[in-house]
C-alpha cells in the first residue's frame, strides 16, 4: 500500500501524543511489560507505517505478533486523553495485514441444534436481536418478550466478543437490539466512528425498549457494571440508560483486572463484603468471569443475567 | 570495529539473559525510541530485564566493550529521560514489579523500582497506611522513575517529595558493583536522584505512613490570581499546613468544564487531621477566602464530589492533550509569595509567543506546570516554543526560582542548567559524572550541559574563605564561627537564609511565634548539626546550601520547597563531617510546630566509591584531613 492510504486510515493514530496513561490498563502490557505488546506500542507501529519508518512486507512477522496480543477489552479506550480508541486502531491493522478479527469457535453441532430451535425466528423483520447468551431458554424468553412490545425480531447469534469490524458481516436491518451490555458498546461505538459508515438507524440494548418499572430487581441485588469497551461518547448516553435503576442497586465495578489468570484482590474483596446476596449481569463474558471468581475465592453470590428479570 | 564489538557484547549477553530476551528488530527499536516527551532517538538493542540479579553482570559487559545503558521502565516522563540519546542499550526493568515486604511496625516498604505507584497504594490502604509521593501520573508511573527524578505530587507540602520518604536502596553503579545504601550513608540521595546517570535504582526502601484519621477538601473560586494567591499566602503564613492547595487557571477550567463559568481560579485545598481540629480550621480558613473575595466556597462535600474535583485537576494537562498531538509540560518552582507574578509573566509569554496551554500549580509549594501544546510536525511553532522557554527561564532564575521542581533535567532542559547554576558548580556535576562513570555509560548526555558558561564574581564576604579552599594548606573550620548573621528571615514564605556558623539557640531567641526550626536539637552550631547528620530529618527542610571545596564555590537550591534540578548535593554533604567541603550559607524551611524527629550518632563509613568523590571534591585533602588520611594514599599504591 502506498503512504497516502495509511495516513487515511491512521489519521486518529497521529494524534497519540505518547503519554503511557494506557499501559498499565493493559492486560497484555501486565503480563509481557514490552512497549510492543501494549497499547501505546500498536498505535505507534500505526503512526510508523504511515510515516514509512516501517515496512509492511519487511516487518509483518514482528507487527503480527504485536497486533495479535491485544485482548479486546477496550481498556485503553477509556483513559486516552487524546480521545482516540487504540483498540479500533488495531482492528484497522489486523484487517490490513488480513487476519480474522476475534471470532468465537463455533461448534458445528451446536450451530445446528441452534438453527432448528429457532427456526421459526429467522424471518424478515425490521429489527434484529443479537444475543450472546448460551442459554436458549433465555433467548426464548426474550424474543417472547420483544414480541409483546411491538418489537418484533429476527435473531442472530454471536459470540462474547466481536468486533466493531464483524458488523459488516451483520445483515441489514434497521434496528439492531443487544442482550449483551458489551457487544452493545462496541457497535455503538463503532456506529459513533465516522469513519465506519454504517446504515443503522437505532441501536438498543433490550431494557431500552421497556420502561424502566417492569424491570423487576429483587431486593437485595447489585447490578454489576463494568466499564468494558466504555469509551467517553457513549458514557452519557448509558447514563440516561440506567437513571432508573441509579438510587437503588447500579454500582460501577471497574473491571480494570478482570481479565488475565489471576483476579484482581480489590474486585474479589469487594464482592465479598457487599451486602448484596444477588449479583446481576448485563454480559455473557461478565456472567462467565463472576461464576470463575465466586468458584475460586469460595464465597456465596447468585449470580443473574438481566434477562431473566424482565 | 564496533559492529564487531556490538556482535561480541550481544553473545556474551545472551549467555546472562538468554535469546528471547534481546531484542535487535526494527520494531522493537522503533518502539523504544521515544517517551511522553517530543524527543526521540534510537537504541542499537534493547534488553529484557527479568531479574535483579541479571543487571550486575549486563553493566559490567556493558561497562568492558563502553555501550551506553539507558533504563526504561513506563515511558512517561517529560523531558526525555529515558531516551538514549547516544545509541546502546536500553534497558527494560519493567518487569521488575515485586513488592518485596510491607513492614506496618516500622513504617516502611521494600519494592523493586518497576512497581507501580498506585499499585503499592491500593496494597497499602486496606492495611490503613499510604505511600506520600503522589505524582499526577501515579496510576502509570514507577516508583524507580519516581525517585530518580524526585517526583512530588500535590501532597508534598506535607509530607514531602520522593527524597523525604527515601530510607534506603539497592544500587548498581557503572562498574557493576552492587551497592546496598542505607538512610545514614551520604552517596544515597546522589545516586538515587540522579535520574539514572550514576547507577541503576533495582529496589527502594520507602516511607509509608498511616492514613489520616480524618480528611476534609474545601474548593474556593475567585475571580482573578491575586486574590487567590493573596488567600494562599494567608493561609500558609498563619501556621496551617493544608496537605494539597492546588489552583487551576482560566484555561484548565475551561476545558475541564467546570461548571461555574464566573470563576476565574479555583482554589482546592486538603485537610487532614484530627476532626476537632480540622472543624476550627476550616471556620478560620473560610473566613481567609471571604476576606480575599471568593465568590464560591463549598465546604461539606461529600464522597462523589470530591472525587470529581480531584478528578477536573487530574484532566487539566490531560484535557489539553486532545487539541495536538506535542504536549510539553514544565515544572518550574519558585518561592510561594512570588506565584502570581511569575503566573502572570508565563501567560503574557504564551501571548506574545501566540501559544496555547494551561497552567495549573501545586500553590502550597510554589510549583507551577506550565502546559503547552504544539503540532509535533509544525517546525514554526517548535521554535516559537524554544524562545518562549528561554525567556520564562531567564525570569524564573532571576526571582530566585528553580528549573526543575518534580520532572527532572534530562535533555530538554538541559541547555537552561547554564542560567541556573554557575560555572563551578557545573563543573563539579561534571567531574561527579565523571569520576562514578569513567565511560559515560550510564544514561550518557543527560541533565549536563554542553557549553561552558562564564565565571560569576564570587561574593566579597565569602571571597576569604574561597581562597582557602583552592589553597593547599588545612581549611580552618573555626574561622566560620564569625559567620553568623541571618541573611534573610521570609515570615510569608516560611524560610530562614541564615550563615552557616549561627547557633540554635541564638536562632530560637530570634524565631518568635508560630516559627520553628525544623530539629529537635537545642545547643550548638547549624553547621555541626549539619555536618554530624545526627538529626535524621533535618536535611530534609534545608533547601538550600552555599558551600566551598575544592572545586570552589558551589550553591545550589534555594528558596523553594521542591527541588529536581542538578544532583542532589545538599544530602550528600549533610553527614559527611566536613570532610567535602565547608557549608557557609543555609536556607532553611521552618515550620509552624515543633518537630519530632530521631538522633542517632552517625559514623562516616569509608568505601571505594566516597574515596573517588573525595579525590573529586577536595584532591588536596584540606578539609578535615584525618579523616581520609590512609585511605587516600591506599588508592594511589594501588
Amino acid at each position: 500500500m502506498k503512504k497516502q492510504n495509511f495516513d487515511t486510515i491512521f489519521c486518529d493514530a497521529l494524534k497519540c501524543n505518547h503519554c503511557g496513561l494506557c499501559l498499565q490498563n493493559c492486560p497484555a502490557y501486565r503480563e509481557e511489560k514490552q512497549e510492543k505488546f501494549s497499547p501505546r506500542g500498536r498505535v505507534q507501529i500505526a503512526c510508523l507505517l504511515a510515516k514509512q519508518k516501517l515496512n509492511l512486507k519487511q516487518d509483518r512477522k514482528d507487527i503480527l505478533e504485536a497486533v495479535k496480543t491485544c485482548k479486546n477489552c477496550y481498556n485503553c479506550a477509556v483513559l486516552c486523553p487524546t480521545g482516540i480508541v487504540p483498540q479500533n486502531i488495531n482492528e484497522r491493522l489486523k484487517n490490513i495485514l488480513k487476519i480474522t478479527p476475534v471470532t468465537q469457535n463455533k461448534s458445528l453441532f451446536k450451530n445446528l441444534i441452534f438453527k432448528i430451535y429457532f427456526r421459526k425466528f429467522f424471518k424478515k423483520t425490521d429489527n434484529l436481536f443479537i444475543t450472546s447468551s448460551r442459554n436458549f431458554k433465555q433467548i426464548k424468553q426474550s424474543l417472547d418478550l420483544l414480541k409483546k412490545n411491538n418489537f418484533e425480531s429476527s435473531l442472530y447469534k454471536e459470540s462474547v466478543c466481536f468486533t466493531p469490524y464483524t458488523i459488516k458481516k451483520l445483515p441489514d436491518f434497521k434496528t439492531y437490539i443487544f442482550d449483551d451490555i458489551e457487544n452493545y458498546r462496541l457497535i455503538k461505538n463503532a456506529f459513533l466512528d465516522s469513519k465506519i459508515k454504517l446504515d443503522i438507524k437505532q441501536i438498543l440494548f433490550i431494557t431500552q425498549i421497556l420502561e424502566p418499572k417492569s424491570v423487576k430487581l429483587p431486593e437485595d441485588s447489585l447490578i454489576v457494571l463494568s466499564n468494558t469497551y466504555l469509551t467517553q461518547e457513549t458514557k452519557e448516553e448509558e447514563m440516561k440508560l440506567f437513571e432508573a435503576f441509579k438510587n437503588k442497586t447500579l454500582n460501577f465495578v471497574n473491571n480494570r483486572y478482570y481479565y488475565g489468570p489471576n483476579f484482581h484482590p480489590k474486585t474479589v474483596e469487594y464482592l465479598k463484603n457487599i451486602p448484596q446476596k444477588t449479583l446481576i449481569t448485563l454480559s455473557e463474558r461478565e456472567n462467565i468471569f463472576l461464576k470463575k471468581l465466586i468458584k475460586k475465592y469460595k464465597f456465596k453470590k447468585e449470580v443473574i443475567p438481566i434477562q431473566f428479570l424482565i | 570495529m564496533r559492529e564487531s564489538k556490538f556482535k561480541q557484547v550481544l553473545q556474551e549477553l545472551k549467555k546472562i539473559l538468554g535469546d528471547e530476551n534481546i531484542l535487535i528488530s526494527k520494531l522493537d527499536l522503533l518502539l523504544n525510541s521515544y517517551d511522553s516527551s517530543p524527543i526521540k532517538a534510537r537504541p542499537e538493542a534493547v534488553l529484557n530485564i527479568k531479574n535483579t540479579s541479571q543487571i550486575s553482570p549486563v553493566l559490567q559487559i556493558l561497562n568492558k566493550y563502553g555501550f551506553s545503558a539507558t533504563v526504561r521502565m513506563s515511558a512517561s516522563n517529560h523531558d526525555g529521560a529515558c531516551i538514549p540519546i547516544k545509541g546502546g542499550f536500553v534497558l527494560n526493568l519493567a518487569a521488575l514489579d515485586k513488592i518485596l515486604e510491607i513492614n506496618t511496625k516500622e513504617n516502611y516498604a521494600v519494592v523493586e523500582s518497576g512497581v507501580i505507584n498506585q499499585d503499592l497504594q491500593d496494597i497499602l490502604k486496606p492495611l490503613g497506611f499510604f505511600f506520600a509521593p503522589d505524582p499526577a501520573s501515579r496510576a502509570f508511573s514507577t516508583i524507580g522513575g519516581n525517585f530518580a527524578l524526585n517526583a512530588g505530587g500535590a501532597k508534598s507540602l506535607k509530607y514531602g517529595a520522593s527524597a523525604q520518604n527515601l530510607l534506603g536502596a539497592e544500587i548498581v553503579l557503572a562498574d557493576g558493583k552492587i551497592l546496598s545504601l542505607k538512610k545514614e550513608n551520604p552517596i544515597l540521595h546522589l545516586l538515587v536522584k540522579s535520574e539514572g546517570t550514576l547507577g541503576i535504582i533495582t529496589k527502594l526502601k520507602v516511607k509509608i505512613l498511616p492514613l489520616p484519621k480524618h480528611k476534609e477538601t474545601l474548593i474556593a473560586g475567585f475571580l482573578n490570581l491575586k486574590d487567590t494567591m493573596q488567600a494562599v499566602q494567608q493561609i500558609i503564613s498563619l501556621g496551617f499546613l493544608p496537605s494539597a492547595l492546588e489552583v487551576m487557571d482560566e484555561n484548565a477550567l475551561a476545558l475541564t468544564q467546570y461548571n461555574n463559568s464566573d470563576i476565574k481560579t479555583l482554589l482546592i485545598t486538603e485537610l487532614e487531621g484530627t476532626k476537632k481540629q480540622i472543624t476550627e480550621d476550616i471556620k478560620q480558613i473560610v473566613n481567609i477566602f471571604k476576606n480575599n473575595k471568593a465568590k464560591e466556597i463549598k465546604t461539606n462535600l461529600d464522597k462523589t464530589e470530591i472525587k470529581q474535583i480531584w478528578n477536573t485537576r487530574a484532566k487539566a494537562a490531560l484535557a489539553l492533550a486532545k487539541q495536538a498531538n506535542g504536549l510539553m509540560s514544565f515544572d518550574y518552582a519558585v518561592e510561594r509569595p512570588k506565584l502570581a507574578e511569575a503566573v502572570e509573566f508565563i501567560q503574557n509569554i504564551l501571548k506574545k509567543y501566540n501559544l496555547r496551554g494551561t497552567i495549573v500549580f501545586h500553590a502550597g509549594d510554589g510549583n507551577l506546570h506550565p502546559n503547552i501544546i504544539f503540532d509535533d510536525n509544525n517546525y514554526f511553532e517548535a521554535n516559537q516554543i524554544k524562545l518562549a522557554t528561554k525567556e520564562i527561564d531567564n525570569f524564573i532564575f532571576s526571582i530566585g526560582g528553580t528549573l526543575s521542581a518534580e520532572h527532572g533535567i534530562a535533555v530538554q532542559k538541559r541547555a537552561s542548567m547554564n542560567i541556573f547554576f554557575n560555572r563551578d558548580t557545573i563543573g563539579l556535576f561534571k567531574k561527579i559524572k565523571n569520576a562514578l562513570d569513567k565511560k559515560d555509560i550510564l544514561n550518557p548526555q543527560k541533565i549536563l550541559p554542553l557549553c561552558e558558561n562564564e565565571k560569576q564574581d564570587v561574593p566579597a564576604d565569602l571571597q576569604n574563605f574561597y581562597n582557602d579552599a583552592l589553597s593547599t594548606k588545612e581549611f580552618d573550620f573555626k574561622q566560620l564561627k564569625t559567620l553568623n548573621k541571618i541573611v534573610d528571615f521570609d515570615k510569608e514564605n516560611y524560610t530562614l537564609t541564615v550563615q552557616a556558623g549561627a547557633l540554635i539557640e541564638d536562632l530560637n531567641k530570634q524565631l518568635t511565634g508560630k516559627f520553628f526550626l525544623p530539629t529537635t536539637q537545642k545547643k550548638g552550631s547549624l553547621l555541626d548539626l549539619f555536618l554530624s547528620g545526627k538529626d535524621t530529618a533535618f536535611a530534609d527542610f534545608v533547601t538550600g546550601l552555599t558551600f566551598v571545596c575544592g572545586e570552589g564555590l558551589i550553591t545550589v537550591g534555594g528558596k523553594f520547597v521542591k527541588n529536581a534540578a542538578g544532583y542532589d548535593l545538599i544530602h550528600f554533604m549533610s553527614g559527611t563531617q566536613g570532610a567535602f567541603g565547608a557549608p557557609l550559607l543555609f536556607t532553611l524551611r521552618l515550620l509552624p510546630y515543633q518537630i519530632k524527629s530521631k538522633t542517632n550518632k552517625n559514623e562516616l563509613k569509608i568505601d571505594e566509591t566516597l574515596i573517588k568523590l573525595k579525590k573529586v571534591f577536595d584532591k588536596n585533602n584540606i578539609f578535615k584531613p584525618k579523616i581520609f588520611k590512609g585511605y587516600l594514599d591506599e588508592e594511589t599504591k594501588l
